[in-house]
């Protein structure tokens, strides 16, 4: 693999970053609260949402969870999926009800 | 938890959108003509399907009556119905989403609440207004074009007699709430409420 071709997939670290970051001040949630909440120190969150440090697929779970979100959606390729924001005052039936029936769109059109 | 409610809140601000009253209409009689559609009840999710949106019905709880999704890069389409609501307000959903779809800019997703009243008073923002009006508008005059009905008042006799089996009767065959159709009557002038 071309060095070029290895940094490009090191963007991934740089995307969930941002898309961790946006949706926690979307809610204004503290980088102190967050890394609270999941065991890791603010730096490390800073860090994570910088892309810096490559976070662990149980801390992208965690962090998930507690952001109300999955992490498909911040794993996500398709960028038009990962940022949908819903309202936020959804029970949770109806907020994985729209998802779903999202992504599964999304999906069909990816197949064709 | 009816539709009427939404009409209701129509004739309160039919004002602000008069400019916009004769672009619904048109686009209503468009979307008949290119469907074939010249008697009711108007088939809403044929109609939805030819501008290529996708349905998707669920049950969930009556928080939401449906929802509205655009993905703009590639422009797939889809509204969501809940399923739990009775078969005549899913159709009103189906319409006020399709409203949305082909006469604002959604690029992402817009949620319908099943009390669209409380939520409007929630807004700060009067576009938004405006928005879920025209929506309804455009619904009204899909799911009861006032050319359909006019045919069918001449049918039905005595336009002062329209008393309560006579709308009741309209909504059935227009496949509305009885309440829907007595505001659209109203609305068009055929009766006082």
């Amino acid at each position: 693999m071309p060095a070029g071709e290895k940094s490009d997939f090191l963007q991934v670290y740089r995307v969930v970053g941002e898309r961790i970051r946006n949706e926690r001040k979307r809610q204004n949630i503290t980088q102190d609260e967050l890394a609270t909440e999941i065991g890791l120190t603010r730096t490390s969150i800073t860090n994570v949402e910088k892309g810096r440090q490559k976070i662990l697929l149980h801390t992208l779970v965690q962090i998930a969870a507690y952001l109300g979100t999955s992490p498909e959606r911040l794993l996500s390729t398709d960028d038009a999926n990962a940022e949908i924001q819903l309202p936020d005052n959804l029970s949770a039936p109806v907020r994985n009800w729209i998802m779903h029936s999202i992504s599964s769109t999304n999906a069909n059109s990816l197949k064709k | 938890m009816d539709y009427a409610f939404d009409l209701f809140h129509e004739r309160e601000l039919v004002e602000k959108v008069t400019v916009r009253r004769k672009h619904i209409r048109e686009l209503v009689f468009r979307l008949l003509a290119e469907n074939k559609v010249d008697r009711p009840p108007v088939p809403v999710e044929r109609i939805a399907r030819s501008q290529t949106v996708l349905i998707r019905k669920q049950a969930v709880d009556d928080t939401v009556s449906g929802f509205l999704y655009r993905n703009i890069s590639t422009d797939k389409k889809l509204i969501g119905v809940n399923k739990r609501q009775h078969p005549n307000r899913q159709r009103f959903t189906v319409a006020h989403e399709l409203g949305h779809l082909l006469l604002h800019s959604v690029s992402d997703v817009h949620v319908d609440k099943a009390f669209s009243v409380k939520h409007r008073d929630e807004r700060s923002s009067e576009g938004m207004d405006v928005e879920e009006m025209e929506a309804n508008l455009f619904a009204a005059e899909l799911l009861v074009p006032v050319h359909f009905l006019q045919d069918d008042l001449k049918r039905l006799g005595d336009l002062d007699l329209l008393h309560d089996e006579k709308i009741a009767q309209l909504a059935k065959l227009y496949r509305v709430s009885n309440q829907a159709m007595a505001v659209r009557l109203s609305h068009l002038g055929y009766l006082d409420i």
